[in-house]
């Protein structure tokens, strides 16, 4: 059987965004589920974020694909319905399926004419069930897919049919690792900043922690694996790009599986650049282990800040501290690692709010400050919270950069002090690249030309992401739509205090694994920190 | 023993309705009637506001297709040719939509949408407008009279319900009632109409092997036309969402000197004023949508 991936562009072609300028990931979730059916069927996976708008049709009229799956955030949802769409159009014999974390948290938006399939969770073992099904049943033209776990489908009668769970599976070890020729037609395209060429592995899945705003843990069900050091090094060694993305969402999790890694990476003498995401806390915990990690190539950790006060942090239920933060970008300019930070401000923000932040933000002369609007994004704790109060359920205004929630200042004035965030902390930027340059002078000029093209081309994308117009215009005729709460004003939203029980939500199945974190310890933090406050 | 292939015995019996059944598929699976960009309308909650720009680039289009028909309507060479021509012509002069011919009906749709432009006869045509005018006008002038044909034919009734079929849903989600997309859904009822007439003409023009690749060859030029204006349709959408957006041209690849080539020319002032100039040098010499209508009148 002919197998198509359709890795869809976030945006309409031609409009500059994230994935332009910032960050532009391999199709990872395609590689792996294409990885599972190779052996068995040929497969192509087509990244349109690097291809021309007519390359889908054309694709799908010169291969004739028995199946077309695609991926989805909530972000690109709409352009990952697009492209089943045109797959229906084109090729109405071939099984259209979609996975991702988008379908897997709200699969009734895929409830559609055109979407034959819904896998939900871990993709791999599902879609190598479903190809071989559908291979038995496509010449009766049987789009039923009764047993087919971690599925929901299209009954011959129209019906959508849900299938049961599917169990994680337990040892990532044992599922093939993505075979990145699959992508070889687009090897040395992907990037982080000036970090290129890049390629991009996991060495887990899930997170042991519960912040409300993210839909990780819940994607996961509570529950972390991880690939062994040997596994990783493999991966690591087979790439031929000199600089690695580790997308796990938290590899800073696990000390011995770190130091496993490292242990691994010096047996074999593996020397790559590589670049991750992970808690503050933990790199603040443990200064020794991350000069280990430094010294054995990692030199970027994109974490989660998030906020200045220790309060938003428990509002969030992040379960760290600003003090963490401070102390962790401290140990990573010490050990030459480029600190990403991302930071949330808050629709209900005071111009006094947004200087406080920009301070706190010079203060820590982190390397690259990202600064985004907490969101309710569909799948968390605080999505079902703010499900009806949203100004829009648009879901292009879900990428953190709008706020799809009431703002205190008027909206204007609102994305003027977000928009302000970049100039004020640039001297934040050049202090921090100052002192990794001495730390880590080789690794820098390495990067030096790729940084010449990345700011060639952020330049580009400055003029609308400075200009707090743009972000007015992304949204004119966006707000208040269908699904949106008319009438609504910042003070009718009561943000969480982090206290507060999860909002009931229907399991998806199964049984939820304990959190790693228990909330008691947690409970225990804010009393020590409020004793330390009063001096006991 | 003569080895006869699945094909050429498909196509024996009646050659030209294969033709014509081979063609229409293509047609339909032509990256011009399956752009991304309709199935974003589809799918993607886009605004009135958007699709005001949508109707201002695609208005052009509306008020001049008859002006094929008319010339084509000339060269035919035959009866038969003349009467398909004809019944299509009263139709886009106002049968079936109250004696309102298309532009009118657009109209309305424009006024919904907030926008003048069909009171306004002397706004230039935008751009990709004139580059899909141009050529068609060129097909049906310059090309054999087959050519013009498959393209205001095939390339136009066979394309147009499918394209329509992914906007009106959109169009629908933005609120608009349907008598204000009264255009877009009586073209989907009345080109099927067009379309069965037309198969019937084609299919005795379709007889031998040359007139059928004219046909093919006037549907697929003007399909992709077709192509390169529905992008160029969203990137007017796009721009005027980000009116900043110095080069729209998303993750394009571009050698590390050209990148800062680029950047270098968009960084000075000058040179983009330069661009500006010639930007508006090009569109003085665009005509109005008055001149670009009485051009077709002649
Ligand atoms: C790399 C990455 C990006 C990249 C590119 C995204 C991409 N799709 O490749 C970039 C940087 C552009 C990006 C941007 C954003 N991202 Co992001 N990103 C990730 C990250 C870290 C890794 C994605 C990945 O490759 N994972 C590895 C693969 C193997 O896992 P997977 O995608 O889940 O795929 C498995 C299953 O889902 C399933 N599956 C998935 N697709 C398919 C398809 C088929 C056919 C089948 C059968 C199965 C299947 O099978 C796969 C294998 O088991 C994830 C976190 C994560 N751990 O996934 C966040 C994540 C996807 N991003 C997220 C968010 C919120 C964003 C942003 C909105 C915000 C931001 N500022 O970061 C922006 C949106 C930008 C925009 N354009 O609008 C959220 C999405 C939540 C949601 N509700 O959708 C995630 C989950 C992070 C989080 N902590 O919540 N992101
Ligand atoms: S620590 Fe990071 S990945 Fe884990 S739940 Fe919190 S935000 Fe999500």
């Amino acid at each position: 059987m002919r197998v198509l991936l359709v890795m869809p562009t976030p945006f309409e072609n031609g409009r500059l965004g994230l994935e332009n300028v910032v960050w532009l990931s391999e199709p990872v979730a395609l590689t792996a589920v294409g990885t599972a059916v190779r052996d068995r069927h040929e497969v192509r996976v087509l990244d349109m974020r690097l291809e021309d708008e007519d390359a889908l049709a054309k694709t799908l009229v010169e291969f004739r694909p028995h199946v077309v799956g695609t991926t989805s955030m909530t972000t690109d949802a709409y352009q990952a319905k697009a492209v089943l769409s045109v797959a229906r159009n084109i090729c109405p014999d071939a099984l259209t399926v979609v996975g991702g974390h988008h379908p897997t948290l709200c699969p009734d938006e895929f409830d559609l004419d055109y979407v034959d399939v819904i896998v939900q969770g871990e993709g791999e073992l599902t879609f190598v069930e479903l190809c071989e099904r559908w291979d038995a049943q496509r010449e009766a033209g049987d789009r039923t897919f009764a047993g087919v776990r971690g599925t929901a489908y299209r009954a011959t009668d129209g019906r959508r049919c849900v299938n049961a769970k599917r169990e994680q599976t337990a040892n990532l070890d044992a599922l093939p690792l993505p075979d990145r020729s699959l992508i070889a037609k687009y090897q040395g395209r992907y990037f982080f900043t000036g970090i290129r060429p890049m390629a991009s592995i996991f060495t887990s899945r899930g997170c042991s922690f519960d912040c409300n705003f993210c839909a990780i843990w819940e994607f996961y069900e509570r529950r972390t694996r991880f690939l062994s050091a040997s596994k990783i090094v493999d991966q690591m060694e087979a790439c031929s790009e000199p600089f690695i993305f580790v997308l796990d969402d938290n590899f800073l999790t696990n000390k011995r599986r770190a130091t496993e890694l490292c242990d691994e990476l010096e047996r074999r003498g593996v020397k790559k650049y590589w670049m991750t995401q992970g808690r503050t806390d933990f790199a603040a915990d443990h200064p020794e282990l991350m000069k280990r990690l430094a010294d054995n190539g990692l030199v970027m950790v994109l974490s989660g800040f998030e906020s200045n006060s220790d309060d938003n942090l428990a509002a969030l239920r992040k379960r760290s501290s600003w003090q963490k933060n401070i102390e962790a970008n401290r140990v990573m300019r010490e050990h030459g690692i480029f600190s990403t930070g991302i930071f949330m401000v808050r629709a209900d923000w005071t111009r006094e709010q947004f200087a406080g932040l920009w301070e706190y933000v010079k203060s820590l002369q982190i390397a690259v400050p990202l600064f985004t609007i907490l969101t309710p994004l569909p799948g968390t704790q605080l999505y079902r919270t703010y499900k009806d109060q949203l100004l829009t359920t648009d879901h292009r205004l879900f990428d953190l950069l709008h706020a799809v929630l009431p703002t205190r200042l008027p909206r204007e004035e609102f994305y003027k002090e977000f928009c302000a965030g970049y100039d004020e902390t640039e001297s934040s930027v050049r202090d921090a690249f100052k002192a990794i340059t001495k730390r880590r002078p080789k690794f820098v000029a390495k990067i030096l030309t790729g940084m010449v093209w990345f700011y060639a081309r952020t330049w580009r994308y400055q003029r609308i992401h400075f200009d707090h117009k743009s972000f007015l215009r992304d949204e004119e005729g966006l707000l208040n739509g269908p699904g949106a709460k008319a009438g609504l004003t910042w003070e009718d939203i009561t943000y969480p205090t982090g206290d507060e029980p999860d909002v009931e939500r229907e399991p998806a199945g199964g049984k939820l694994v304990r959190l790693r974190i228990s909330r008691r310890i947690w409970a225990d933090d804010v009393a020590e920190r409020s004793r330390a406050q009063v001096g006991t | 023993m003569t080895v006869v292939s699945i094909d050429e015995a498909r196509h024996r019996p009646d050659p030209s309705r294969a033709f014509l059944a081979d063609l229409r598929r293509d047609i339909e699976a032509h990256p011009g009637v399956n752009h991304l960009f309709l199935a974003r309308c589809a799918t993607s909650p886009f605004a009135r506001q958007d699709y005001r720009v949508f109707g201002e680039n695609h208005y052009a289009l509306v008020c001049v297709f008859t002006s094929y028909l008319e010339r084509l309507l000339v060269r035919a060479p035959s009866s038969d040719a003349k009467l398909w021509l004809a019944k299509v012509l009263v139709d886009e002069y106002g049968e079936g939509s109250e004696g309102h011919d298309h532009a009118t009906l657009y109209g309305d749709f424009l006024a919904a949408c907030g926008s003048d432009l069909h009171r306004t006869p002397d706004a230039k045509v935008p751009e990709p407008a004139y580059r899909f005018i141009r050529e068609h006008r060129r097909i049906v002038t310059e090309e054999p009279f087959l050519v013009g044909l498959g393209a205001v034919g095939p390339g136009h009734e066979w394309a147009i319900p499918k394209m329509f079929h992914a906007v009106i849903p959109g169009l629908r989600r933005a609120g608009f009632s349907e008598a204000e997309i009264h255009y877009f859904t009586l073209h989907v009822e009345q080109d099927v109409d067009h379309g069965t007439w037309l198969e019937e003409a084609l299919a005795k023009f379709g007889s031998t092997h040359e007139a059928r690749a004219q046909i093919r060859r006037g549907a697929m030029l003007s399909l992709e036309a077709r192509h390169e204006f529905w992008s160029g349709v969203q990137r007017a959408v796009v721009r005027w969402r980000q009116p900043r957006a110095v080069r729209p041209d998303g993750a394009k690849p571009r050698s590390f000197f050209g990148e800062i080539a680029l950047t270098a020319w968009d960084g000075s002032p000058r040179l983009r004023a330069l661009e500006d100039r010639v930007a508006a040098l090009q569109q003085r010499r665009r005509p109005t949508l008055r001149e670009i209508i009485d051009q077709g009148r002649r």
